[in-house]
């Protein structure tokens, strides 16, 4: 927790990437699998066969282009 | 059998995923298959999703997992026999997502899962913000499980299980070319059942003296758990249309299981980004539970059996490696309807290291999917 403490705050420290500079952020490249049916199944697969479960992060950030 | 012994966090996480206020309608529908050497399970699903009014987006989705197959029988050291059967299993749930600001959103979601001893049932709270020049997006989870788990030998039994499950994201915008994304999570399940949080309410632990087993107990796992998991991932840009992903995540819990996830990804967009293309792997190492043993050996001079025990071989110690691909297609558009097909293919091996009477399991996991956007 401390560690996302601190991480929110060097976050907050990085140079602002103007918005029309976000383009490259919204690439297909930079995304997850676009089917949400897809991710859940391969969560579902993986905690059926191991002990390991949470952390997943869904999505990421917004690109603050609207 | 168990289908849904990870429906806590895992299957819910994804279907509670944080819809934009903003997106498009949008429907799909795929079909995975799992396949080893003991079982195969069909996965049909479908989702769907509307703005139902301003600012405010509706989302369901029914999945189904038909399973069939043997569970191998052992003996103290080998594969003696298996023991054939089909089942299967359901969930659905519906989500709603309120966005009165472009900067942050609101929703819930309900989940609901059945199988013939097993029924899961969740509502998920969520709120998003946009912070720091729309720079960082914070995201807060909270989860409520239900649980009532029978066994097909008791139709009276019916025992509860509740949860709580708590998640926090943190993802960044580093620069033009990058972003960066946090999550911890925690998940705490309290168990009514006598022989505690146990994955299959039907396994026994044998026991053994010189070798010969003399008696079978049922195993008994502790009545509570909390499960920590911190993960970090990182998107990176590198030009032409090619991006690298990369994530890691540490797991630890009560029962002293803990676990290190690694994954990559090298994704490419092609043809007007009408194909990406992805190639993928993910490594996980787990270290075993405290009371976990694949044999326990009767003492003579003191033969009551522990009170934790277990030879649940995903509790023990082990590793699994996944190398897949997959292929996502934007087909020419059908009148207002934006189509794209999907396609994957992975392979995995799973390496239990201390449980020598069934070490390994190879899988493949593949699966089509189309989905449309209005």
């Amino acid at each position: 927790l401390v560690a996302f403490v601190l991480l929110i705050f060097m976050a907050s420290a990085c140079k602002t990437v103007p918005a029309s500079q976000r383009g490259t952020l919204l690439e297909p490249c930079m995304q997850p699998p676009s089917d949400p049916m897809e991710i859940a199944l391969d969560s579902h697969v993986h905690e059926s066969r191991e002990a390991i479960v949470g952390g997943t992060a869904v999505g990421g950030p917004s690109c603050g282009c609207n | 059998v168990r289908l849904q012994l990870g429906a806590g966090i895992g299957v819910l996480a994804a279907a509670v995923t944080a819809t934009p206020a903003h997106a498009d309608d949008w429907v799909g529908a795929r079909n995975d298959v799992y396949a080893d050497e003991w079982i195969v399970v069909v996965s049909p699903a479908a989702r769907g999703r509307a703005e139902i009014a301003d600012r405010v987006v509706v989302e369901g989705g029914f999945a189904l997992d038909v399973l069939s197959g043997a569970t191998p029988v052992l003996a103290t050291d080998a594969v003696t026999s298996a023991t054939y059967f089909s089942e299967s299993r359901r969930d659905s749930h519906l989500s709603i997502t309120y966005a009165p600001a472009e900067r942050w959103d609101v929703g819930a979601t309900g989940f609901v899962s059945v199988e013939p001893d097993h029924i899961t049932a969740s509502g998920t709270a969520r709120g998003r913000v946009e912070v720091f020049q729309r720079m960082t997006t914070l995201a807060l989870d909270y989860s409520f499980l239900y649980e009532r788990v029978g066994t097909v030998h008791d139709p009276e039994l019916w025992l509860l299980t509740t949860g709580h499950v708590g998640k926090f994201t943190v993802s960044q915008i580093l620069s033009k070319r990058a972003t960066l994304t946090g999550v911890v999570s925690a998940q705490y399940t309290k168990c009514e059942d006598p022989l505690g949080c146990q994955a299959n309410p039907y396994r026994v632990v044998p026991m053994l003296d010189d070798g010969t087993i003399v008696v079978t107990v049922p195993e008994r796992h502790a009545d509570q758990r909390l499960r920590t998991a911190a993960a970090l991932r990182l998107s990176h840009h590198l030009g032409r249309g090619i991006g690298v992903q990369a994530g890691y995540r540490f797991y630890a819990d009560t029962w002293k299981v803990t676990g290190h996830t690694g994954d990559a990804a090298l994704v490419g967009a092609f043809l007007d980004d009408s194909l990406v293309a992805r190639l993928e792997g993910r490594f996980t190492w787990q270290e075993p539970a405290s009371f976990f043993s694949a044999r326990y050996s009767i003492d003579p001079s003191d033969p009551a059996v522990p009170e934790y025990r277990t030879a649940d071989r995903e509790l023990a110690r082990l590793y699994n490696v996944l190398v897949g691909a997959r292929l996502e297609h934007a087909v020419p558009r059908l009148g207002p309807v934006e189509l794209t097909a999907n396609a994957r293919l992975s392979r995995i091996w799973y390496r239990y290291l201390n449980y020598p009477q069934l070490p390994r399991r190879n899988a493949w996991l593949m699966g089509v999917g189309v989905n449309g956007e209005f």
